[in-house]
């Protein structure tokens, strides 16, 4: 059994935020949440049901509307994957205020608040709201059948009813076609049967109540038995509980699948390997991982871009979430750390292609367009080949402002240190990505970097290959010796500088600016 | 890591940054987008339909396309769109001519001129609709579009079975409607055969050595006989190269399959020789293949050992470009010749494509391996099989991958896919083709009744394959036929 997906939306940042920056500990509080809502609405629906054949059809509806998320509850349950489970309790609460709400209010209040609600928390308002009201039950087929007739074309801003669990569970498929013909015949029975006797009348409500029952405990049994039966997923569930208790070193003796690592093994490992103050020594010695097709356990457990992209490994982060969307449908977070990434790399129209379907996104608009005008900017008055890759770091110091107060991941708010850590292990000999750093340095006016790696930047650009630029910035370091390598010329056009600076007046300030504007010299001493 | 990849690391966001600003400029500063502007355009295409770009929103603009003959077409707007009868009047009635666009923003005028060919163009193109995805897949499907209308339809779609089905690798023969192929492979795997000969049928090669079915075809131009290559494929994924992923086979072999008699007759067996992308001459009477010798001395039986003594060399694995003689009447071959080393020029040639009239060779030119669409590097080049002089296509090439490619039935057009745009999502590029001269116009994009569209679209145009009219079988009878037992060979 594959994972539903997250509903999207504020659901899904909550859940994510909740499981990952460290209430793994009360990774055991969903599930009683989701029974005592579960309880609750069972008893609920007692008194409707003595009241007579028509209600009593609320049963069997609350249960089926909801049985999506119950599912998906129980799936994620055995998969031990703590964000979804927060993601479907979380949902299972919208479930239940749209059921309030329904129950409580005009249609004409509630058929609106039910629409409001479905695009920031997904389709669980429209579960519980179904499940309040029988009469709501065809507003699912809006969805339903919007996804069926376009399902390859779905626009962004609708990818959360893609990734709703409701149409995984209804997609368009001849199984599911009879699924929901079943479903309508029993329905259209029960309508039928109020023309009966009373004796009948009574006894309906048992059979609602029976065949709904048999209805879930199929379904369930065939999900246990599908998740149980998953051998390679035992070693998987081993490092995630480990992981989510806090055991990071027994999550790293848990031995690889087939002796290679996986993908999501990989990420966990890394994970594992951080929180253990082991990562920069052994980052580079994991194993690759190498698949020649995904599993399900790792579709099970596939929101390790996440991770990746919290730890700053980029690419491997882009290559999960491309896997993610092609297997699980699109979020509108998806967009934007796909953007993120294309701007940290310098692939501005990759970049402009996320951010432009991001700000298709409801409520993601105002996030799109900082992050489009920011790739719009114009580039920062470096006069290098270093051009291109400044722009793309200034792009990401203007980023981490907006990220700081946007973003739950605590790592997330200081990828500049990554970056610098990148650079100090940058024995893996990625020249664009200490390029990168280097461009990073010099906009921090942090020269100490280039003083402190006068090596690496031979290694980089060749002895004679270095830029004016660079070697301007080592310059300007207060309290550093002058570095050898630095050419005379360079050297004698940094006096000059200062000279011009100090002799500078109002008279000969706009000749100064003009003269000086290309250098980082001016850069260092001028431009907050 | 060796210099070329030290290079192509550092180069790749400068050059993606220039690509960006390479966009056309027209009139005070505004572009038009996509680039119809200086290219050839064949009489029977949608309009090509552009956007306006980099004015103020209440910027007065129009649009005329102007003709010698007096016709004209005309537009205004930042969203310039052309009804489609209009546009199928004019171009039709221009065949062969000139057409000045003239741009006005404004008051300023920018003129630019494009060519209206006399050559029509396939009226179909065949791709398919996948996301950028490498291992996991849920949303698969192969599309055929109507380029005279924006009229696209899929032919088949993986949602419509329960069981989610991969379907790769469509072709055609000659661009014929009547006679195509297509692999599913997910589960109850086999090649979808229509032909006008023999009929619709599930086909599933029984090949030595453990291979799973043929992967890239090519039919032969009599309709009788399908080459494949069979390749053991597996992928390798780089923690910090932009190139994302290797694609790489680990043992390929080469066979013919009748459809006369569902006979395998294999044509290379040697485990240190990999073969694939078969394509015949026109005439039938040569195969041409992209093929590497392995540095190897020996390959391991295991797989695991297999793929790890490749992925150790694949920078050094480099595929010629080889042909074989084909007897029609024994079914035989002769002993390959070499058209175009690759190991001394230390690069890899793949997916040859013969034009209709026998004399123009285009593959794809990268660093290593046989599958460009990763390789940021990988261009198009044609090769003259008249004066065997081989020559980059600049004309067509960007900075990023260029890759698969196909030629109109009349040998008039190709079809290119291009990861120019972004880097990522691959689109389909036409340009028109001289056969007498060997050169092309500058390539455009697929035409778009809203352009936006092109990046809306987050799927990529895979293996664009033009055929000569719409596939008369449905969805669902393509779906049927995935669905019953495929029927061995012999």
């Amino acid at each position: 059994m594959s994972r539903n997906g997250a509903p999207g939306g504020l659901l899904d940042w909550l859940a994510r935020g909740i499981s990952v920056t460290g209430l793994g500990p009360l990774f055991w509080l969903p599930y009683p949440i989701a029974a005592i809502i579960t309880v609750w609405m069972w008893r609920q629906s007692f008194p409707r049901l003595n009241r007579g054949l028509w209600p009593a059809l609320v049963f069997p509806s609350a249960l089926i509307a909801l049985y999506p998320a119950l599912l998906s509850g129980t799936g994620v349950w055995l998969a031990n994957d703590y964000a979804a489970a927060w993601r479907n309790t979380l949902g299972l609460w919208c479930a239940f205020g749209a059921w309030l709400i329904t129950a409580k209010s005009k249609p004409w209040v509630s058929i609106p608040v039910t629409a409001l609600l479905v695009p920031p928390l997904g389709i669980y308002p429209l579960l519980g709201a179904i499940a309040a009201n029988l009469w709501m039950f065809p507003l699912l087929a809006v969805p339903w059948l919007y996804s069926a007739l376009f399902y390859y074309d779905l626009a962004p801003q609708y990818a959360y009813l893609k990734c709703g669990s409701i149409l995984n569970f209804f997609r368009l498929t001849p199984l599911n076609v009879w699924n929901v013909l079943g479903f309508a015949s029993f329905i259209a029975a029960a309508v039928l049967s109020r023309r009966l006797p009373a004796p009948r009348e009574r006894r309906m409500p048992q059979f609602a109540r029976w065949a709904a029952l048999m209805l879930m405990a199929v379904l369930t049994g065939t999900a246990l038995a599908m998740c149980i039966r998953k051998p390679d997923m035992r070693s998987q569930f081993r490092r995630e509980r480990a992981i989510v208790e806090g055991r990071y070193a027994d999550a790293l003796k848990v031995p690889l699948s087939n002796g290679r690592a996986l993908r999501m093994e990989s990420a966990y490992r890394i994970l594992a390997l951080h929180k253990t103050g082991q990562l920069p020594d052994r980052l580079f010695e994991e194993p690759i991982w190498s698949t020649q097709k995904s599993t399900d356990a790792e579709e099970n457990l596939m929101d390790g871009h996440e991770l990746l992209f919290a730890y700053g490994l980029l690419l491997p982060a882009r290559r999960y979430l491309y896997e993610t969307m092609s297997t699980k449908g699109w979020m509108p977070r998806h967009f934007l750390i796909l953007g993120d990434i294309a701007t940290l790399y310098g692939e501005l129209n990759l970049a402009e292609r996320n951010y432009l379907q991001l700000s298709r996104c409801p409520y993601y608009r105002s996030l799109a367009k900082k992050r489009l005008d920011m790739i719009h900017a114009d580039p920062v008055n470096l006069p290098d080949d270093l051009q291109s890759i400044a722009k793309a770091a200034k792009t990401l110091f203007t980023m981490l402002d907006t990220m700081k107060n946007a973003d739950f991941f605590d790592l997330n708010q200081n990828p500049e240190q990554l970056i610098y850590n990148h650079f100090s292990c940058i024995k893996n000999g990625d020249t664009a990505e200490a390029k990168l750093c280097i461009a990073c340095a010099m906009l921090n006016k942090d020269e100490n970097l280039l003083h402190n790696n006068q090596g690496m930047l031979q290694s980089l650009f060749g002895v004679k290959g270095i830029p004016d630029c660079v070697y301007e910035a080592m310059l300007t370091a207060p309290d550093k010796p002058v570095p050898a390598m630095v050419p005379d010329r360079i050297k004698k056009k940094f006096t000059e500088f200062k000279n011009s600076a100090r002799q500078t007046d109002d008279n000969s300030r706009d000749a100064f600016i003009n003269r000086w504007a290309n250098s980082y010299f001016f850069y260092y001493e001028y431009v907050k | 890591m060796n210099t070329s990849n030290r290079i192509s690391l550092i180069a790749a966001p400068l050059l993606v940054w220039l690509c960006a600003l390479a966009t056309p400029q027209t009139a005070g500063g505004v572009t038009v987008t996509p680039d119809y502007t200086g290219i050839e355009i064949p009489p029977n295409i949608a309009p090509l339909n552009f956007d306006i770009t980099g004015t103020d929103a209440g910027a007065k603009i129009t649009f005329s396309y102007r003709a010698d003959n007096g016709s004209h077409i005309d537009a205004s707007g930042n969203k310039i769109r052309f009804g489609e009868r209009a546009w199928r009047e004019f171009i039709s009635a221009n065949a062969g001519r000139e057409i000045t666009g003239i741009l006005t923003v404004n008051g300023a005028t920018a003129v630019f001129t494009n060519r209206v060919s006399a050559f029509a163009i396939d009226s179909h193109l065949t791709y398919r609709l996948i996301p950028p995805s490498y291992s996991g897949f849920s949303e698969v499907g192969i599309y055929q579009r109507d380029l005279t209308s924006f009229k696209e339809r899929p032919l088949y779609r993986n949602s419509q079975s329960d069981r989610l089905q991969c379907v790769n690798c469509h072709t055609y023969n000659a661009s014929d409607p009547k006679q195509y192929l297509f692999h599913s492979r997910a589960y109850n795997p086999g090649t979808i055969v229509v032909s006008a000969k023999y009929g619709k049928k599930k086909i599933a090669p029984q090949i030595p050595n453990g291979y799973k079915g043929g992967v890239y075809p090519a039919w032969h131009p009599s309709g009788d006989f399908i080459a494949f290559s069979c390749n053991d494929t597996s992928q390798i994924f780089y923690e910090r190269n932009p190139d994302k992923i290797e694609v790489m086979d680990s043992q390929s072999d080469l066979f013919l399959y009748s459809l006369q008699d569902d006979k395998v007759t294999m044509v290379e067996t040697d485990p240190l020789l990999f073969e694939c992308f078969p394509t015949w001459s026109p005439d039938g009477k040569f195969l041409v293949t992209s093929r590497a010798r392995s540095p190897f001395t020996e390959i391991p039986a295991d797989k695991t050992k297999r793929e790890s003594q490749m992925q150790k060399q694949y920078a050094e694995i480099w595929y010629d470009l080889v042909v074989r003689t084909f007897n029609l009447n024994d079914r035989t071959f002769s002993e390959p010749r070499i058209l175009i080393d690759a190991v001394k020029s230390k690069k890899s040639f793949t997916l040859p494509r013969i034009s209709p009239d026998g004399r123009w060779l285009v593959f794809v030119n990268g660093p290593y391996g046989c599958f460009h669409i990763w390789h940021k590097s990988a261009d198009l080049w044609m090769l003259d099989l008249k004066e065997n002089r081989p020559r980059a296509l600049t004309e067509l090439n960007s900075t990023d991958t260029e890759s698969y490619h196909c030629f109109s039935k009349n040998g008039r057009w190709m079809v290119f896919s291009s990861r120019r745009d972004d880097g990522a999502y691959t689109r389909p590029y036409i340009a028109a083709f001289n056969p007498e001269t060997g050169k092309f116009s500058k390539p455009f994009i697929l035409p778009a009744k809203d352009p936006a569209e092109h990046r809306r679209r987050m799927l990529s145009y895979n293996i664009p394959e033009f055929s000569s009219g719409p596939v008369k079988e449905s969805p669902i009878e393509l779906h049927g036929l995935t669905e019953t037992a495929a029927r061995p060979s012999r």
